[in-house]
Order: C-alpha cells, then sequence, then structure tokens
C-alpha cells in the first residue's frame, strides 16, 4: 500500500460547500497528481492544472478519465514562471500550494 | 514555496482571474498535525515548518485584503488525514521532509503494526475580486 491522502475527500467536500464549479474556468495551482483536479473537472467547464513536481503531473496525466480529457490541461510549471493570459479564469484555486 | 516568492505568484495568479471572480486558499493551519491509530492520538508533529510559509501565504493574501482588491466572503476549517498501512509506510514517507517526526516516538512508530494516518487541521478561504462598474455597467479592470 502507499500512503493516501485525504481518502475521504475532506478537501474536495470543502471546495463544493464553498463554491459552485459548474460551467466556470479553472486556475489550480499545485495540483499534483491531480487528487482534486477531477473533482473539480466533474463540474468545471475547463481546469488548467499546474505543478513544478513533472512526476506528479504525468501521474495525473496518467489517471486522467477519457471522458474528462477535454475538460483538464495539466502543465508542468510553478506559479514563478507560469504565463497566464490575464483575465482568463473565473477563479483560481490555490491546493496547499502558495 | 519558499517565504519570498509568495507575493510574486499570488499577483501572478490573481491577475489571471476576472474582475468578480474567485480565489479560493487551502492552507494547513495550527494546531500541529498528529499521528493516529484508531482514532487515538500516538504522538505530534512539529508543524512550524509549514505553517511558517502558510503564514507567509496568509500575509500576502491580508495585504489584498485590506488594499480591497480581494474581499473574503467564507472560510471553512476542516481535518484532513493520511493515511499509512503502518508505522513504517508512514516514518519512510517522512524522509527528506521539512516537517519531522520527533526523535522520541520513532521506536514506537516503528513497531506499529496497523494502519495509522497524520490528521492535520486545515482552512479554506474563499475571496471574490475587486469588481469595479462603470454608469453603464461595463467591467473596469482591476488595479
Amino acid at each position: 500500500m502507499t500512503p493516501v491522502l485525504d481518502a475521504e475527500g475532506a478537501h474536495l467536500a470543502a471546495l463544493r460547500r464553498l463554491t459552485d464549479f459548474r460551467d466556470r474556468r479553472v486556475l489550480e495551482l499545485g495540483c499534483g497528481d491531480g487528487r482534486l483536479t477531477l473533482g473539480i473537472a466533474d463540474e468545471a467547464a475547463h481546469v488548467l492544472a499546474f505543478d513544478p513536481d513533472a512526476e506528479a503531473v504525468e501521474r495525473a496525466r496518467h489517471s486522467l478519465p477519457a471522458e474528462l480529457a477535454d475538460g483538464v490541461t495539466y502543465r508542468v510549471a510553478s506559479g514563478k514562471e507560469i504565463e497566464i493570459k490575464p483575465h482568463s479564469f473565473d477563479l483560481v484555486v490555490f491546493s496547499w500550494s502558495l | 514555496m519558499e517565504p519570498k516568492d509568495v507575493v510574486h505568484v499570488l499577483r501572478n495568479m490573481v491577475e489571471a482571474v476576472k474582475p468578480g471572480g474567485l480565489v479560493l486558499d487551502l492552507q494547513v493551519i495550527r494546531p500541529n498535525p498528529v499521528v493516529e491509530t484508531d482514532r487515538q492520538m500516538v504522538c505530534e508533529i512539529d508543524g512550524e515548518p509549514l505553517f511558517r510559509g502558510a503564514d507567509a501565504a496568509t500575509a500576502a493574501i491580508e495585504a489584498l485584503v485590506r488594499g480591497g482588491e480581494l474581499i473574503e466572503q467564507a472560510v471553512d476549517d476542516h481535518d484532513v488525514r493520511k493515511h499509512y498501512a503502518n508505522g513504517t509506510e508512514l516514518v519512510d514517507d517522512f524522509a527528506g521532509k521539512r516537517r519531522r517526526l520527533p526523535n522520541h516516538a520513532l521506536p514506537n512508530l516503528r513497531k506499529l503494526t496497523r494502519p495509522c494516518a497524520v490528521r492535520e487541521r486545515c482552512r479554506l478561504r474563499r475571496f471574490q475580486l475587486e469588481r469595479l462598474w462603470t454608469s453603464t455597467g461595463e467591467h473596469l479592470m482591476i488595479r
């Protein structure tokens, strides 16, 4: 067994208590292996999720279900260096990442 | 993330969001995380190495709130757990991490054959970006 973070889904439940992701364009900083990304992408119009950990992002890409493939873009990048068009997202999520 | 980078990254990300859009910030918060087995505490972990980064992030966000660029709307505190098959797996997972398990607890943790978990307190905050309007109802950009 490998360690499992938040098997109970406490983080995603908190995000959903505070936000309605439906039809929103979401920027996620610190996506890691996509643990929260998939739950957000279930409702969002699109998620751009990024993390500087290339191995984690590769795991995220590998586990992305085909039905969500059009709704999620993963990138290997840090918050310092990534270039995002201004005012192009409805919301940003900092996942333990600031 | 290094505390010195927080302000730059926060600014970079906030500028990517439309006026009136949302910022969701998930952080670890005090008290210290604990190791549990069967929901009973085994030991406490010094969380300060991560709290220092979280404090820097909170300070950077508070500066935007004071400047009127972000408006705090909601807060949600909750516990999150990381689960391990046994104590050895937990100890190995902390190798090379900024947070250290207490030395005095290591022998007992390594003997732990049952599933265990690290439980920590987290805070999710929701902010809205300032939304400015002209007299004709058009958006103005944030500062």
